[in-house]
């Protein structure tokens, strides 16, 4: 499934609820599904600058696809992370790099957060996207 | 249930702010500790200021800056009496606390400390109390000392007396916590100090905006506070300083208004306090700051505190009633401020809950990071009161955690 693909069906479950409370619910059983990182992977290297809290986004590559791991202390992170992961695990780094995504705004989350956390949540992109470019042979 | 001596209804409509909904709910306030928010009367004179009587101030001759000299010279004494001040000449202007504080570190630490020296802090100082000492230190070769606190936030004296000795020149210390709200007993501090021959620095910023301070009672060398948790605006400070030391000190920071005379060969200083103001200061602010502590003299003190404490008794209480909530810092002596945790819940996640509730706290380390580290925890919520705080609004917010409680668990 595309990167856009995933998107809508992110949008279309989230269309489901009605006010910010049932949201971040779903946001948060999201994060409930993330599997915890392992202890010798929550290491400074790993950490998402411009988080509020302690992020860590690590990734590896098959040859083809990359796949992500991260984690966060507190819940909505944790639920944002899982979200993105779920978006871009098992995509091609060059369709990683290049996706424009529009779930963020169009499923209603950027209109509940704060600047800080939409900036925390920008720096998290940011790096999974950095991770992505780190595969890519020039 | 409200305290029958303050008629909270009839203060808040003096605070504008007060009165609007946040993402559909009415605005609870309870970040009183980060600022405060501000009356009708402080934010029609920064209106007055700007429409009548706006003019750099000291050198002009026109009418206009001989108007705004002389409310920037009124607003001197304003805070020399509030704070009991002997002279007008011991108040300094600065941008805040922590300006206040870097200038005595610079001003005294760095020209009188020499290797060795000691400065004793307190292991619950805000971050303006603990970095302008590490600079100093670094550049002097003194010595930071710190004396520990208990598990309910309070400090140790034993351990106090044991550090205040021969070697200490420099007793700072944080007058009522910033994450804890601690009252701390700098009386007896102050005795230590003044008993081993050491120089004291009081950060009042937490202090003035809950209780009286009286500077000649207390006998401290410096205090230092900031006017917009007092009611005033952001961007100004006061730093006191007893005079006879004032005049000791070398100037900080150089430019406009500090000198006397300037010629490239030499230049000589004005004295205190425009020795330390140097260039245009804050004039609209520092002006509009004394119409913030005119308001606070007009208030009944006694019912004040009064209704603090009730409100602090009654959300101490209510909280408790929260499965698995935790108050961080339980200190006999304690302002209207209350840290806590949710076993098992980031105060990240819950501040987010509360904001969407329209609730106004403060998350994460205050900074403070040495006490959140002491208590081992990333971080607390803070709910910090002011008189215009209502019971209501507690009630509110206790809902509203339950609330996060069932959303996070």
């Amino acid at each position: 499934m595309s990167i856009t693909a995933k998107e809508a069906e992110i949008i279309e479950e989230m269309d489901l609820f009605g006010d910010w409370q049932e949201k971040f619910g779903y946001v948060i059983d999201h994060g409930k599904a993330l599997p915890a990182m392992e202890d010798a992977l929550r290491v400074d290297e790993n950490i998402v600058h411009g988080c509020q809290n302690k992020v860590y986004i690590v990734s590896a590559f098959d040859g083809t696809l990359v796949h992500y791991t991260a984690d966060s202390e507190a819940q909505i992170p944790r639920g944002l992370l899982s979200m993105l992961i779920r978006v871009f695990e098992n995509e091609k780094p060059e369709d990683i790099l290049t996706a424009d995504l529009q779930f963020i705004d169009k499923a209603g989350i950027r209109d509940n957060l704060s600047m800080q956390r939409s900036n925390g949540l920008e720096a998290m992109i940011r790096r999974m996207k950095m991770e992505a470019a780190k595969y890519i042979k020039n | 249930m409200s305290s029958s001596l303050f008629d909270v209804a009839l203060i808040r409509k003096d605070f504008p702010i007060l009165h609007q909904e946040v993402n559909g709910s009415p605005l609870v306030y309870f970040d009183n500790g980060a600022t405060s928010q501000k009356p009708q009367q402080v934010i029609d004179a920064m209106v007055k200021y700007y429409s009548t009587y706006n003019a750099n101030i000291h050198r002009g001759v026109h009418h206009l800056s001989q108007v705004a000299t002389s409310a920037y010279e009124q607003a001197r004494e304003e805070v020399r009496a509030f704070l009991n001040a002997r002279k007008t000449e011991e108040i300094i202007f600065t941008r805040g606390t922590t300006e206040g504080i870097n200038l005595v570190a610079q001003s005294w630490g760095r020209n009188y400390l020499k290797p060795g020296d000691e400065i004793v802090v307190t292991a619950m100082e805000h971050h303006a109390n603990i970095v302008p000492w590490q600079l100093v230190c670094e550049q002097t070769g003194a010595i930071l000392k710190v004396i520990p606190m208990d598990q309910n936030g309070e400090l140790i004296l034993e351990e106090a007396e044991k550090l205040i000795g021969l070697r200490t020149r420099m007793v700072s210390i944080i007058h009522v916590s910033n994450a804890l709200g601690t009252i701390n007993p700098v009386r007896q501090i102050l005795e230590m100090a003044r008993k081993s021959g050491a120089m004291t620095l009081i950060d009042g910023a937490q202090a003035v905006p809950h209780f009286s301070v009286d500077v000649q009672e207390l006998d401290c060398d410096f205090y230092v506070f900031s006017a917009h948790k007092i009611l005033g605006p952001t961007g100004v400070g006061i730093l006191y300083g007893k005079q006879q030391l004032l005049d000791q000190l070398p100037p900080w920071q150089g430019g406009g208004d500090m000198i006397r005379t300037v010629t490239f060969e030499k230049t000589t200083y004005n004295d205190s306090p425009l020795k330390f103001e140097a260039g245009t200061p804050n004039i609209s602010g520092v002006i509009v700051m004394a119409e913030g502590i005119r308001y606070w003299n007009a208030l009944d003190h006694a019912a004040v505190q009064e209704h603090e404490q009730h409100l602090l008794t009654y959300a101490t209480g209510r909280l408790k009633e929260i499965n698995g909530l935790k108050i961080i810092g339980e200190a006999r002596e304690k302002v209207a401020v209350i840290s806590f945790i949710i076993e098992g819940l980031h105060p990240y996640d819950i501040g987010f809950i509360l904001d969407k509730k329209g609730i106004a706290l403060r998350t994460g380390h205050h900074c403070a990071q040495p006490v959140m580290e002491f208590f081992g925890i990333p971080g607390t919520l803070r709910a910090s009161f002011s008189f215009y705080n209502t019971t209501t609004e507690i009630d509110h917010m206790v809902d509203a955690l339950l609330v996060a409680q069932r959303m996070l668990q």
